[in-house]
């Protein structure tokens, strides 16, 4: 095998050794890159090793043959159509969207999600104005119409927060129990994971804290978020994934549910699996 | 210009030198090509050289090619001062979400690129000799034009631009339509059925799935 690559990796481009045209194909573009993979064995090969760790996984994505494609038209969003959100939301907020969200709108290469996944409802809905949820048209649906940035608010009583903060423990049998936040998402995450990614995020945005107004008791976090998916909606109210863009949880997804932090969703964009809609 | 005092050397003066081409032709060269061309700082660190009127043989590269990185450095003896001398390699990897970009090409740096094509190689030949003197900035300019006139080509196109020979037929992914006949297998399980649809009549990827 070792000998076979070695074999696809000689002469990829005449006169240059490979790890100039390793250079070269690192300045690729993903759209690029999926042409450029049929000019030779060798460029077929030396591509995975030249492509930054997002087109990677983009292409094995792209590569595998899950690709969702009978999807309803209102679920698909062609390259134009993301193009013109991400600007939309970038101009309309001033933000710049983390990277890889941003390259995953901007590059994948076809209208159809990746696999395993969809696109943002916030997206179709800004996009084909139509509802995920209900399909219903503009004007007629009356599930959602979010506003697409927002302050994110995590919640929490004054001493749970600087407990949290000083690293004491919590009892949850304590008279703190008001510390919803920490062990109010059974339907996802529970028990000490979910707890142990709340007390960090608590940590990681504890310098936006304020005073709830009226309240002495409550202070809130603010987590500037896009929200991306729906969930939940026929128990307590319905939770929203949002996309985190500031601060140091910059690009994860995190939950909110009926105004609550709901708790920690996925680390990146390409690792969030939202709840698929059959079609 | 301001002189940098932050920037020390580890050889002194003389602050000029002179290198030889493979062809025998004679530069002088500045503290601007030396700061940016690594080989030759290291040489001159290394070979502590005293006697400055001694030509450093350059033996892998031509006068013309020699010459143009001598303007080249030349013209971004500023700019470069200014970047940190990183080492490695890993710059890369400093964000992997964020894509390397080729449209980032100075006007100046187009204007100075154009003068090399690949027809007559001479683009491969300033790619060469900004490698081996190890000039990253020009080494870049050269790899990005690269990158870009793969763009937007078919592989056909590209095959075409840089000469590069088909696999032998029914073996790789290349081969001209119609002669892949048999199923492949191996590496071939990477496709999907629309990539191998696709492959040869390379169609907007956009509409691949269409």
């Amino acid at each position: 095998m070792a000998e076979r690559d070695a074999d696809y990796a000689s002469q990829a481009l005449p006169g240059i050794p490979n790890e100039i045209l390793l250079q070269i194909l690192s300045y690729l573009s993903f759209r690029t890159i999926l042409y450029a993979r049929a000019v030779s064995r060798s460029w077929r090969f030396l591509i995975p090793q030249a492509i930054s760790p997002l087109y990677q996984t983009l292409l094995s994505k792209y590569l595998s043959s899950s690709i969702p494609i009978h999807l309803p038209e209102y679920l698909q969003v062609t390259i134009d159509q993301r193009k013109a959100f991400v600007e939309h939301i970038e101009t309309t907020y001033s933000i710049r969207l983390p990277n890889e969200f941003r390259t995953t709108f901007l590059e994948w290469p076809s209208r159809y999600p990746l696999p395993g996944s969809q696109w943002p409802d916030t997206l179709c809905w800004y996009t084909n104005k139509q509802c995920t949820r209900c399909s219903l048209g503009n004007e007629l649906c009356t599930c959602y119409h979010p506003e697409l940035v927002g302050d994110y608010d995590i919640t929490l009583t004054r001493s749970v927060f600087s407990s949290i903060i000083n690293n004491q423990p919590i009892l949850i049998s304590d008279e703190h129990s008001f510390a919803w936040e920490l062990f109010d998402n059974p339907p996802r995450m529970s028990g000490e994971h979910s707890e142990k990614q709340t007390k960090r995020m608590i940590r990681l945005y504890a310098d936006t804290m304020k005073q709830r107004p009226n309240s002495s008791l409550w202070v809130s976090l603010y987590i500037k978020c896009l929200p991306l998916c729906l969930y939940n909606t026929e128990e307590d109210g319905e939770g929203w994934f949002c996309l985190v863009l500031g601060g140091k949880a910059k690009g994860e997804i995190h939950g909110w549910k009926a105004g609550w932090y709901d708790g920690w969703e996925a680390n990146s964009f390409l690792e969030f699996r939202p709840i698929i809609i059959p079609a | 210009m301001a002189t940098n005092v932050e920037e020390t050397y580890l050889y002194s003066s003389p602050t000029t030198f002179k290198v030889s081409s493979k062809d025998g032709e004679i530069f002088d060269i500045d503290d601007s090509f030396i700061n940016q061309s690594k080989t030759i700082k290291n040489m001159l660190n290394v070979l502590d050289i005293a006697d400055n009127h001694m030509p450093i043989p350059l033996q892998n590269i031509k006068g013309t090619m020699l010459n143009a990185a001598i303007v080249f450095c030349k013209y971004h003896k500023n700019d470069l001062l200014s970047i940190p001398d990183d080492e490695d390699e890993d710059d890369f990897e400093r964000d992997a979400y964020e894509p390397r970009r080729s449209d980032d090409i100075s006007e100046w740096d187009k204007e100075f690129i154009k003068q090399f094509t690949v027809e007559e190689g001479t683009l491969f030949d300033i790619i060469m000799a900004a490698n081996y003197l190890d000039i990253k900035a020009l080494l870049a300019v050269g790899c990005k034009t690269i990158a870009n006139m793969v763009r937007g080509k078919n592989s056909d196109q590209v095959r075409q631009m840089f000469n590069i020979s088909y696999d032998p037929p029914g073996e790789g992914l290349n081969t001209p339509r119609n002669s892949v006949t048999s199923k492949e297998s191996g590496d071939n399980q990477l496709l999907t059925t629309q990539e191998k649809e696709s492959r040869c009549k390379t169609p907007s990827p956009e509409l691949m799935y269409d």
